[in-house]
């Protein structure tokens, strides 16, 4: 895979990321309002899933264009 | 370009400040908010590395007018926190102007910037970590005793009802119950009290010590300065009415506000943070600490000090774990409250060389011109004290993503539309349908109503469309 391949796909994947809680927003039965170990399943993604996923992502594409 | 150089413009001290007001108010947009502020930075350092536009007195102050409402909103923080702690706001002002005058003047500033800012977050960093010992809980275990609180009351220890507080700026506070309300300094403050479907308004003239006495559903109305005592174990006005109220606030965001902030925030990242290339590959670990940082930092502020939106500004969210720090400890409050200072000014330095990269990048022999004009506009305007820096940081991004991200993406970098470089007649046409549907906002039916505070949903696509247009016709006819 070029590395602007990946590049590419990293941006899609990271613009997903950010598009998951509006999408929530819409479902019926709330899902955003679940809570996980007493914390709301949208803040478990918003500061800390969908930011570790996404740094991960990021750091492994910008390794890959620095060898 | 290093990781830290090139997020500068992106972690500056306002956005830092609205993600942290945003979770201890727990605003309804807070973890778009959030979000938004992780992961549009990652989007633009993975953007392709493109063509330079080029150099163009249209696109050289575009990008100045970018770079000063993003100064100016930082320069407002710092000015909210010099008021808060009783300074002047145009002291604050002048030290801004200096240090980012300064920025201009030392020999490779860029580098050294980018260095300043990192000791910056280090210090914040600090300051966290002594908020997490105070607390005595991780953030995710004080998240769900800030969201098990029958009601957000005030504090014993809060400055609100220790020695009161300065309003940063006018404020109309409703009450849900009964509150004696002492000014602390002399002022006048209206009442507008609810005697059932009849409005009585009163204004009182105090003096130092007086105190008003507010019923249910009372409304008081106090200028900005004003510096007022509240009774501890009361309802804070204006604060979600229970824990619950604060953690399942965002689960009723309404959509369109959560995509035209996104949508803003992703853009104007896309245009002020370039293409990572290979020295900044610790970029998205500076993101991440900055996501779970300010993430923390706002929930240990809403169990420290529930009332910190009291005051009209973010700066007072930032500041309440210093302030709200054990006397004994290690660290008085008054030393982390300097340390908190110091690094939002570290962070403001990075913001304004990163910016003045920008600008320079545009190109041009007047850009030097241009960078100045932009600092001394955007601290004239912060000492203006009744814009809160949210803003012109919205202003800001919002610009930058209709004029300056919009038309890149069309493909306007190296293209030309006639005479005109591509990039500036995209930017124009972005810059003026912001312009239009900021000033004839309040004109816009209601289901458009998102357009007012987030224009960039409009100009954006605007710009985009215009440029792809053009371009197609300008090469038709070639």
């Amino acid at each position: 895979m070029s590395a602007d391949r990946g590049r590419r796909i990293a941006v899609v994947v990271l613009v997903l990321l950010l598009s998951l809680p509006p999408l929530a927003l819409l479902l019926p039965g709330s899902p955003a309002t679940v809570r996980v170990a007493g914390v709301g399943v949208l803040w478990w993604y918003a500061a800390l899933a969908a930011p570790l996923l996404g740094a991960a992502l990021a750091t492994v594409i910008l390794r890959r264009a620095s060898r | 370009m290093t990781g830290a150089r090139a997020l500068a413009a992106w972690t500056g001290p306002a956005l830092a400040a609205a993600v942290v007001a945003g979770i201890t108010a727990g605003t309804a947009v807070a973890p778009v908010l959030l979000l938004s502020a992780a992961l549009a930075p990652l989007v633009a350092l993975l953007q392709p590395a493109r063509a330079p536009a080029a150099p163009h007195a249209v696109t050289l102050a575009l990008t100045a007018v970018v770079a000063a409402l993003l100064l100016w909103a930082h320069v407002a923080l710092l000015a909210d926190t010099a008021t808060l702690l009783g300074a002047g706001r145009a002291q604050a002002v002048v030290l801004a102007l200096a240090l980012a005058l300064l920025v201009g003047l030392v020999p490779g500033a860029g580098r050294w910037c980018a260095v300043v800012g990192g000791l910056g977050g280090v210090a914040l960093l600090l300051v966290l970590v002594d908020a997490a010992a105070t607390v005595g809980v991780a953030p995710w275990t004080a998240w769900r005793e800030a969201a098990a609180r029958p009601a957000v009351v005030f504090g014993a220890r809060s400055p609100w009802v220790r020695d009161g507080e300065r309003l940063v700026r006018g404020a109309t506070l409703a009450f849900d119950e009964g509150h004696r309300v002492v000014a602390v300094t002399r002022g006048t403050l209206r009442v507008v009290e609810a005697d059932g479907a009849r409005r009585v308004v009163r204004d009182w003239r105090l003096a130092a010590g007086d105190a008003v006495s507010l019923r249910p559903a009372d409304t008081l109305v106090a200028e900005a300065g004003s510096r007022l005592r509240f009774e501890p174990g009361k309802r804070v006005p204006g604060a979600a009415a229970s824990g619950s109220a604060w953690a399942d606030a965002a689960t009723r965001a309404p959509l369109a506000q959560v995509v035209g902030l996104a949508v803003t925030l992703l853009l104007g990242a896309v245009a002020l943070v370039p293409a990572g290339g290979r020295r900044a590959a610790a970029a998205p670990a500076i993101v991440l600490v900055f996501a779970l940082g300010t993430a923390a930092w706002g929930v240990y502020a809403a169990v420290v000090a529930p009332e910190s939106g009291l005051a009209g500004s973010p700066a007072e969210a930032l500041l309440a774990p210093a302030r709200s720090a054990t006397p004994g400890g290690e660290l008085s409050p008054g030393a982390l409250t300097i340390v908190v200072v110091v690094g939002l000014l570290a962070l403001f330095v990075a913001a304004a060389g990163a910016l003045r990269d920008r600008v320079a990048e545009t190109g041009g022999r007047r850009w030097p011109e241009a960078w100045m004009t932009a600092v001394i506009a955007a601290g004239l305007a912060g000492l203006v004290d009744v814009v809160d820096p949210w803003t012109p940081l919205a202003a800001g991004l919002g610009v930058a993503a209709a004029a300056l991200a919009a038309p890149r993406l069309a493909g306007a970098d190296g293209a030309w539309i006639g005479p005109w470089p591509a990039a500036a007649v995209g930017g124009l046409v972005g810059v003026a349908v912001f312009a239009a549907v900021a000033a004839l906002g309040a004109g816009l039916p209601a289901p458009l109503a998102v357009l007012r505070d987030l224009p960039a949903l409009a100009a954006a696509p605007a710009a985009w469309v215009i440029v792809k247009v053009l371009r197609r016709e300008a090469g038709e006819t070639r």
